[in-house]
């Protein structure tokens, strides 16, 4: 495998104990907090304003965060997401806000005037477009978007977290954690 | 096994069928409730449309319509074998003649059911009770309809009908949100609904109804009436409940407005020209009774269909007749004080079809059923408008 | 055209005069006849669990009202609840200072992420077979009710067995027994069920309490006049009418729902009652026990290639003909007479008028390459049979349309030899199969004008 040619981002910050693959893309003002994983090939692009990513967030592939100036009220503002989140394979999340605990499945895709608060989940496949927030521990599911409310938020993926971090290294290259430092350089273990 | 069915149990058990306008509810006799409440439609596998049961052009498209259905209801949710079972076929004095005629077609023909019984569901609603005498509302999808039954035998002159049901209030919000229903998608927010249509499928009327609206209480039913209907000034309205917003898809959001969600289900007591409602329905039907008979039945009320599950519906239905009764037209012919309403050990929208179920795991079935034997020699039904077809059912037979 | 995917092309007519792809057909072996899905009956074989896999036997199933006891839809969405555990860590009840792990379990759906938990449901300490089941709020009500019309209608029995042998004279004694008057008489038709209402002083109405009535009615709370509908509080339709006897309207009282059974079913012919498919007793087989699919026993014709058409100008048309039999089967294929129905013919056809040989279908050697040897075996008109490969020969007819415009149906009568090789395997080893014939009429479109 072959490290890739990506120009240096001056203003990518990535915690220590975060784990990012060096084959994903992440464009503008990002910030990426401990234990969170990020693989291969996701992508994460601070367009209209910077991206904080909090801490024990999953960030599978092929997955695509966009800070979108959808208006242009909105632009600059910074998005934030959370704790305990997990992108699934593919999802596409543009949103205003991201709290803790969600679950954002695969092929789902979140709009970009959707505020997303705490232990959501977006089922398989479902498309918020709408301007609106979605209540705590909503649960979006199905073809037709229904919706409920569930009792009990998602669990945090701990253990995922733990097999992610060993094996991930094995096999890509990663992006060295830099706490504000402009330094990156490709390490293989 | 079916062979095993006949040496291990009992008789095999009775299929007791109630083909509803809207919904159609199967099950076995002996059961407390059906096994399955499915739309009265079938699906065309080839190209997924969906038909509707009652919508027949032809006698030829029912039948086809009706062996589907039934097939998926003794394959999927019955698992039985239809040949040579009896069934009870609960059906409404309305019911036409050609679809009967169908059904039993179907039945007998393509099913080799061994007898069938069509039962009358008004009657049948009342032996959930185990009273005899009872004035009994069926507010069901296309029709409201009153039968009084006295000591067992329905009084044919006091039968009341009026298409004020479940398709009425639908059309009722359909219309209202056409008029002034908004709705918002990511592009542009508050469009009138008018703008597309076709969102308004007839399964989104249904899940509005069912979920946003409900009968309101009768002092704020007459306000509102004084304005809709009288032409009151829209100021003196009760204060309209709050708005829901109710999602469509991921995409849109239809906003149902508190009037919508209180004013839809008016339409079955609002008194238009000919001041007939669902309330005056009742009264009329007392009315037309025998004099001596009125009593017991403004005491033994029975309200079945699904319409009647409406939140408030019987609250409001209570206060609606009490009132009636003060009005001079009513109070002088009527020497009632006070109506009593029964509930049946059923949901209302199976109560005609529990009444079915217990007459079926009756010794006295085949007495009262035809028997494919018969209807195969003599090609028609028995019909209770029909004086010389008793002779069609199975004890008199025998006896010959 | 592919035997199944486009089915509606070439069709076969069933003995009720029906018509149907070849594939959607059924040959009864014994009244050698085609029969269609409407000329057999259906009937329940194997009832089983689609989620399990496990046959219950039609008894038990009958008891469980069809439902699995062991497996659960999601009351929301419909999806196979998953059985999951957890751990609980609480004090030994021996030791106080020790604390134990106690393993619990709860049904979570995959797909909308309901769970039992969701309803305050307790979660169980065995995996399998223990949850809590609604019971029907009304049961004891109404077996009530049906223990005094079942005695009610033995009176009426015997009522009736004695009346067989009393000659009654008189309406007189049913408006006795039913309080009919006479003008009611003329319904009799409705009157039939009056003799099961109950009546007082009977003797079986002693332990009947009837129903009571109630005169008023509780207003609705005031949550509806003052908040918004709670949609997600709200159960929709189906979710009640998925459970008929409870039909909750509260979320919170949805409750997991046992998988109702499916069945394996079987066919049988409605004129000789023989089985024409029956599938093999474990759910977990796709076999069949007995199959007769018509697409085995009746040589099936296809389109080769669609050909262009115009009025009255004759065009040939390859048609593929395969033989499913295990012995070389002689085809002819002739008119139907007076077969001038317009829906079903608009065109002239010009058949082969020798005898079609179709080799045996030999399952070993139809993927090997066949060269062309196979034609002098058969001794082929190259005019006539456009290739031989296998148990498959091509052939050519010619058509002309005789309408200006519009599908160019041709229908011909095809009659093929027949081996019955069940019933002669059952009569005697050495004997020959009996050769019958039999007769199909077939119709197909072969395009537009």
């Amino acid at each position: 495998m072959s490290a890739p040619k990506a120009p240096v981002n001056p203003n990518l910050k990535i915690m220590a104990g975060a784990l990012v693959c060096e084959d994903c893309e992440l464009i503008g003002d990002i910030t990426i907090g401990a234990r969170t994983v990020i693989h291969p090939k996701a992508r994460i692009i601070a367009e209209a304003g910077p991206i904080i990513i909090g801490e024990f967030n999953i960030i599978e592939e092929l997955v695509t965060i966009t800070n979108k100036s959808s208006t242009d009220a909105n632009s600059g503002k910074v998005l934030i997401i959370g704790n305990n989140n997990v992108f699934e394979v593919g999802c596409h999340v543009e949103a205003i806000r991201i709290g803790d605990h969600n679950v954002i499945e695969s092929k789902a895709k979140v709009g970009s005037k959707v505020e997303i608060s705490n232990g959501c989940i977006v089922g398989c496949g479902c498309i918020l477009n709408m301007n609106e927030a979605l209540p705590e521990n909503t649960v979006v599911y199905g073809d037709k978007c229904e919706r409920r409310i569930q009792r009990e938020r998602p669990p945090a993926q701990m253990l995922q977290i733990d097999f992610l971090t060993r094996i991930l290294p094995n096999y890509h290259y990663l992006m060295k954690p830099n706490l504000n430092v402009n330094v990156r350089a490709p390490v293989k273990k | 096994m079916p062979h095993f069915e006949g040496l291990l149990g009992d008789e095999p058990r009775i299929i007791i069928l109630d083909i509803g306008s809207a919904y159609t509810k199967c099950g076995l006799a002996g059961d407390t409730g059906p096994r399955c409440i499915i739309p009265s439609e079938t699906k065309n596998p080839r190209n997924q449309q969906t038909s509707k049961i009652w919508d027949y052009s032809s006698t030829d498209e029912l039948y086809e319509h009706l062996k589907e259905l039934l097939y998926t209801l003794i394959s999927r949710y019955l698992l039985v074998t239809p040949k040579d079972r009896r069934v009870v076929v609960i059906e409404s004095l309305l019911c036409p003649t050609d679809f009967r005629d169908t059904l039993a077609r179907v039945l007998f023909k393509h099913f080799e059911v061994a007898s069938i019984l069509f039962a009358p569901s008004h009657l049948l609603s009342l032996m959930t009770l185990g009273t005899k005498t009872g004035l009994v509302l069926d507010v069901g999808y296309q029709e409201s309809f009153v039968v009084p039954v006295y000591e067992g035998i329905p009084i044919l002159k006091g039968w009341r009908t009026i298409p004020l049901a479940s398709k009425a209030i639908h059309s009722r919000i359909k219309s209202q949100l056409l008029e002034h229903g908004t709705v918002s998608t990511p592009e542009q927010k508050h469009q009138p609904v008018a703008s597309m249509p076709d969102i308004l499928t007839d399964e989104l009327l249904e899940d509005i109804k069912v979920c946003c609206c409900f009968v309101t209480e009768y002092s704020r039913g007459q306000q509102i009436q004084e304005v809709t209907m009288r032409g009151g000034h829209a100021n003196k309205l009760p204060p309209p409940p709050p708005d829901t917003d109710y999602q469509i898809d991921g995409g849109s959001v239809l906003n149902i407005s508190g009037r919508i969600r209180e004013h839809t289900c008016e339409v079955l007591f609002e008194q238009d020209n000919d001041e007939t409602s669902i309330a005056t329905l009742l009264m009329d039907a007392i009315v037309a009774c025998p004099i001596d008979t009125r009593k017991d039945l403004a005491s033994n009320i029975l309200v079945t269909g699904g319409t009647s599950m409406m939140p408030g519906f019987y609250h409001r239905l209570q206060l609606e007749l009490s009132h009636l009764l003060k009005k001079p037209c009513y109070a002088q012919q009527l020497g009632i004080k006070r109506f009593l309403f029964h509930k049946a050990p059923a949901k209302e929208n199976y109560t005609a079809w529990l009444g079915g179920a217990l007459l079926g795991a009756l010794e006295t079935l085949p007495s009262k059923s035809l028997s494919r034997d018969v209807y195969l020699q003599k090609g028609k039904l028995p019909d209770w408008c029909c004086i010389d077809s008793d002779f069609l059912l199975e004890d008199k037979n025998s006896k010959s | 055209m592919a035997t199944f995917a486009t089915v509606d092309l070439v069709k076969y007519l069933c003995t009720c005069e029906k018509k149907f792809p070849i594939c959607r057909l059924y040959l009864c072996k014994h009244c050698l006849k085609l029969r269609c899905i409407d000329c057999v009956q259906h009937e329940v074989d194997t009832p089983y669990c689609p989620n399990c896999l496990e046959i219950m036997p039609a008894q038990e199933a009958k008891l469980k009202k069809n439902r699995c006891s062991n497996c659960f839809d999601c009351p929301v969405c419909g999806h196979t609840l998953m059985t999951r555990a957890s751990g609980h860590i609480s004090p030994n009840p021996e030791d106080p200072n020790k604390s134990v792990t106690k393993k619990t379990y709860y049904l979570a759906c995959g797909f909308c992420r309901w769970n039992t938990r969701d309803i305050n449901m307790l979660d169980q300490t065995v995996a399998t077979g223990n949850w809590p089941m609604l019971e029907n709020p009304h049961v004891k009500r109404i077996n009530n009710l049906l223990e005094n019309y079942k005695l009610m209608a033995q009176v009426e029995k015997a009522d009736r067995e004695r009346k067989k042998y009393v000659k009654r004279r008189s309406h007189l004694y049913l408006q006795d027994k039913f309080n009919l008057s006479p003008s009611v008489m003329k319904r009799k038709g409705l009157s039939s069920f009056s003799s099961l209402s109950l009546k007082e002083g009977d003797k079986t109405i002693e332990d009947l309490e009837p129903s009571v009535p109630v005169e008023s009615f509780d207003p609705l709370p005031n949550d509806y006049y003052t908040q918004p509908a709670a949609l997600e509080k709200t159960t929709k339709l189906v979710h009640r009418l998925s459970v008929p006897e409870f039909q909750p309207e509260d979320v919170s009282k949805l409750h997991p729902i046992n998988k109702h059974l499916i069945m394996k079913k079987s066919l049988r012919c409605r004129e000789c009652e023989h089985n024409l498919s029956k599938s093999d007793f474990n759910p977990c087989s796709i076999k069949f026990k007995i199959q007769l699919t018509a697409l085995h026993w009746v040589p099936e014709v296809r389109i080769m290639t669609p050909s262009t058409f115009t009025y009255n100008k004759e065009t040939l048309v390859t048609l593929t003909m395969s033989n499913p039999s295990v012995f070389n089967t002689t085809v002819t294929l002739s008119q139907i007479e007076n077969e001038t129905d317009v829906d079903y013919c608009t065109a002239k056809v010009e058949l082969p008028k020798k005898e079609l040989v179709l080799a045996s279908r030999d399952e070993p050697s139809m993927h090997v390459y066949e060269d062309s040897s196979q034609a002098h075996e058969f001794k082929d008109d190259p005019k006539l049979i456009v290739f031989r490969k296998g148990n498959k020969i091509g052939f050519v007819v010619k058509v002309t349309p005789v309408v200006p415009q519009g599908d160019v149906k041709i229908c011909f009568l095809l009659k093929h030899e027949f081996r019955n090789t069940t019933v002669a395997a059952l009569q005697s080893e050495s004997k020959e199969p009996e050769i019958k014939w039999l007769e199909h009429k077939v119709y197909l479109c072969l395009g537009t004008i």
